[in-house]
């Protein structure tokens, strides 16, 4: 089920839509559709990896936010060099 | 012998530095529902969730029965580290997380919990590996963890002390 979403946008927003709608052969609309849903699986993930590095979720916890498996999540995790979120004192505190 | 109970990160790095074969020295491997679904999630894509999946055929990793029904999960943790740490309080047995939210939820519960690295310090100390051996798996896990210099430079400290026999 689909619904309707009105948004103003500024002429020059639209008429880049349109410019590299053309480049895709897509029409505007399938073009925004697929910015918008790439965007936010990114803004997903830009939360969820903001809210672990400030150590107010867990790992586990970022994947669900993230929507994407925790497999995918620690990859993502080396391949932007984003250090595990225990500190000296978590491990101070265990041995 | 312990239960282990490991959550799905610790289980992952575990088996990305391919010692997960030798945690059942340690203890028997045992994990949630919840944490099952998230290993063998995306087997084609990855090659960690097709081994993981092999141990859980052949029930070289066990899957707990156990539901957390109805109750409700903090909001800083996932669903499976709540059911692991709520399974280690039902059954008396030993949370494995390398997660810093995890690992503080399961101390505010009375818990003892372990990381990746502490797995690695008992099968040190218990001679399950030598210290070259840790030398070696402990640097992959520091490298895939992107642990921070201090750290290292703790569990480094640590394996040493056990090596010269001080701890």
């Amino acid at each position: 089920m689909t619904k309707q979403m009105n948004l103003r946008l500024d002429e020059e927003l639209i008429e880049e839509f349109e410019e590299l709608a053309k480049t895709e052969n897509l029409d505007r609309s399938s073009l925004i559709k697929k910015i918008l849903i790439e965007g936010l699986q990114q803004e997903r993930l830009n939360i969820a990896i903001k809210k672990y590095v400030l150590q107010e979720i867990s790992i586990e916890r970022a994947s669900e936010i993230a929507k994407i498996s925790i497999h995918e999540l620690i990859a993502k995790f080396s391949q932007l060099g984003i250090p595990s979120n225990l500190t000296l004192d978590d491990y101070q505190k265990l041995i | 012998m312990d239960i282990f109970i490991y959550d799905a990160c610790s289980l992952i790095y575990l088996t990305k530095i391919n010692i997960k074969e030798k945690l059942v020295f340690l203890g028997s491997v045992k994990i949630c529902k919840s944490v099952k679904n998230e290993l063998t999630s995306e087997l084609e894509k990855f090659s960690d969730a097709r081994r993981l999946k092999e141990n859980l055929d052949k029930n070289i990793i066990e899957v707990s029965r156990y539901k957390t029904k109805g109750r409700r999960i903090p909001g800083n943790i996932g669903k499976g580290e709540y059911e692991s740490i709520a399974l280690c309080l039902e059954i008396d047995a030993l949370f494995v997380t390398d997660d810093h939210q995890a690992l503080n939820v399961a101390l505010n519960t009375g818990l003892k919990p372990k990381t990746s690295e502490i797995i690695l310090i008992d099968l040190l100390k218990k001679k399950i590996i030598n210290y070259e051996s840790f030398k070696v798996y402990f640097l992959e896990l520091a490298q895939i963890k992107s642990l921070k210099p201090e750290i290292v430079l703790f569990f480094n400290e640590k394996a040493r002390e056990i090596e010269n026999n001080e701890i």
